[in-house]
């Protein structure tokens, strides 16, 4: 099933999507680029759906907060602090890179056994995702299948078609939610004009990398010189693994409430490029080295994967790439121990 | 309601021994009244509300149903508020997790387990094991070193594991402080395989120390003509969840947490950031 939504309803559409009890996040213009938001009644009109990447993955911070508690014990009891079952939550124009991501997340979390506050956020989003028009010289999802448009995963999938977007349904909830909203049905002209503009997103894209017996390469690869001359150039400031869509790790902390003499156990976001990520007791390290910290995130990303969760952890969303200080390149790393480029 | 693994259940510490100077056995029991069923090289994760969560090799018997035990060293934030508990304190526990030895698969071989320092708590399940079903297997020599003889655990157990029949305990230290009298061997724990006589096919070696130990013992054994399937490996990583989510123990594609931490050499041998 699919429909046409005027570009100038995507407010109104907005508002209807909020008084359905959902709590809804969208690209909003920040100061300097897109920023996901949550967006009250009143700030539908900032929604801004033409944006190539925000910096921080959208899904992932939703589904599994940078900072979350996970439970809060006071005076001898435990109390669960699980996300509000009946809260519902929906996000709205997230590329198809993003919601890939979010499906690889959910191999992991929902691994048994299930992490129970990813499967409680997860249960409760409806995702309307928002395919690519346009793509900046980082993306390169063309390469791991996972762009510029989206075949299943979502809720609601929006096309830009310039004036108009095409709205395909993907699920029932989906379905639910525009049941009682006005649109026209969509015709073979709209999806013709969707596939274009899928093409030319398509052919836009100029970064590649192969994957071809990508894993047999990369075991191949472990002990080749490339890592250390990473090494030479990587500050270890692990911008890589906050802003990577697929980057799971976390770390547990346990915080004093300070007004109610409790205490608060916490998960924050952590990542392997991090010195103390493989630290053990009594000075041990595992990781010692950076290039062996730089190893195991492109490992893990472009080999592990496929052993632990059968396929690779990469979606070519490009932020990594984009936010490295020392202008370290996923792709480029890949080709380097293909021979490919110097 | 949703399983929760990261909520520990309560455990009271009924008694704390001392190991030596830096080390302490802590004896618990599940407050709701129910059993830490694990089997030998398994572990559990404890908590120190307000300070942290750690993971520790069960250490008892398996056998044992009210009690299990962690043998602990003051190293860190949590191991020292640990140090600061007395029995009646009650602490966080989960677990058991992770893959154990493989006492199965070994039944009718003979055992060589080799232990360096803190090492030989994840190996203590199985002499107890061992002694508990004694016709299961063939002969067992424990090989165990520690840097000095004040720092060795479980001295107070030595006498009782020479006296399970044909079993045979060899000790060595790196050092013999001036004071301290030592009958036993001075010398790195591999040294003490030239008293072992293995019946090659028919053995199985267990190993727990010091990553460099280790990578020494494994070594001298495949030289000696052990295949690597036969050498197991219990590892240290570092752990915040135990089940898989956290992603600090990965070597490779493995997860210490739940692929091991015991290990076949044949599995690791090719895994990297292995031997520090």
């Amino acid at each position: 099933m699919s429909f046409v939504i005027r570009r100038e309803e995507i407010p109104h559409f907005s508002r209807h999507v909020i008084s359905k009890g959902y709590a809804l996040f969208a690209p909003v213009k920040g100061e300097y680029r897109h920023v996901f938001r949550r967006i009250g009644e009143n700030q539908v009109e900032e929604i801004s759906l033409n944006y190539v990447r925000t910096t921080m993955p959208p899904l992932k911070t939703l589904l599994i907060p940078p900072r979350e508690t996970l439970f809060r014990i006071k005076d001898g009891r435990i109390e669960e602090t699980l996300p509000d079952p009946n809260s519902r939550t929906a996000i709205l124009g997230v590329h198809p890179c993003d919601v890939n991501a979010m499906n690889l997340l959910e191999r992991v979390y929902m691994d048994r056994p299930k992490d129970p506050y990813f499967e409680a956020r997860r249960k409760n989003l409806l995702v309307i995702a928002l395919n690519c028009k346009n793509s900046d010289e980082y993306c390169f999802c063309t390469s791991l299948g996972t762009g510029p448009s989206l075949e299943e995963g979502f809720d609601l999938l929006l096309t830009d078609l310039g004036d108009r977007f095409l709205l395909e349904v993907g699920s029932k909830r989906g379905a639910e939610l525009v049941g009682d909203f006005y649109m026209p049905q969509a015709t073979s002209v709209d999806i013709l004009e969707k596939n274009d503009v899928i093409r030319e997103a398509r052919n836009s894209i100029r970064r590649h990398v192969n994957t071809a017996g990508l894993q047999r390469l990369m075991t191949g690869a472990l002990y080749n010189p490339v890592w250390n001359e990473l090494a030479e150039k990587c500050t270890g400031c692990g911008a890589c693994n906050m802003v990577c869509p697929t980057c799971f790790c976390f770390n547990v902390v346990d915080e004093p409430e300070l007004d109610t003499g409790g205490v608060l156990r916490k998960r924050t976001w952590d990542g392997c490029l991090l010195w103390e990520y493989a630290e053990v007791a009594l000075g041990g390290n595992f990781r010692r080295d950076l290039s062996a910290r730089i190893r195991q995130f492109v490992n893990h990303k472009m080999n592990y994967w496929l052993n632990q969760y059968g396929s690779l952890g990469c979606v070519g969303c490009g932020r990594c790439i984009e936010q490295c200080p020392a202008g370290i390149d996923i792709t480029r790393v890949v080709a380097r121990l293909r021979g490919e480029t110097p | 309601m949703l399983e929760n693994p990261y909520i520990p259940v309560f455990a009271k510490v009924v008694s704390v021994r001392n190991e030596n100077s830096t080390t302490k056995t802590f004896t618990l029991r599940m407050v709701n009244g129910g059993a830490m069923r694990f089997r030998p090289g398994q572990f559990d994760i404890v908590s120190c509300f307000g300070v942290g969560e750690s993971a520790f090799s069960i250490c008892s018997s398996p056998e044992e149903k009210d009690v299990f035990e962690n043998t602990v060293r003051r190293v860190g934030r949590v191991t020292t508020a640990l140090f600061n508990t007395k029995p009646g304190d009650v602490l966080g526990v989960r677990g058991p997790y992770g893959k154990p030895w493989p006492l199965e698969k070994a039944a009718g071989n003979d055992l060589i387990l080799i232990a360096g320092g803190m090492g030989l708590a994840p190996l203590r399940p199985v002499i107890h094991y061992v002694a508990r079903h004694r016709d299961l297997y063939g002969s067992v020599d424990i090989l165990y070193g520690a840097r000095t003889p004040g720092d060795m655990i479980y001295t107070y157990e030595f006498d009782s594991w020479r006296n399970i029949p044909n079993t045979r305990l060899y000790l060595t230290v790196d050092y013999v402080p001036p004071d301290v009298s030592w009958e036993h061997d001075v010398g790195v724990v591999t040294e003490l395989l030239r008293y072992v006589k293995p019946r090659m096919r028919y053995t199985t070696v267990f190993i727990c120390g010091p990553e460099v130990m280790m990578k020494f013992a494994s070594q001298m054994l495949l030289r000696i003509g052990f295949y690597p399937s036969e050498v197991y490996l219990s590892l240290e990583r570092r752990m915040k969840c135990g089940v898989g989510k956290c992603g600090h123990c990965q070597i490779g594609y493995k997860y210490v947490c739940k692929d091991g931490p015991v290990f076949n050499m044949e599995e690791i041998g090719l895994l990297p950031d292995v031997i520090e």
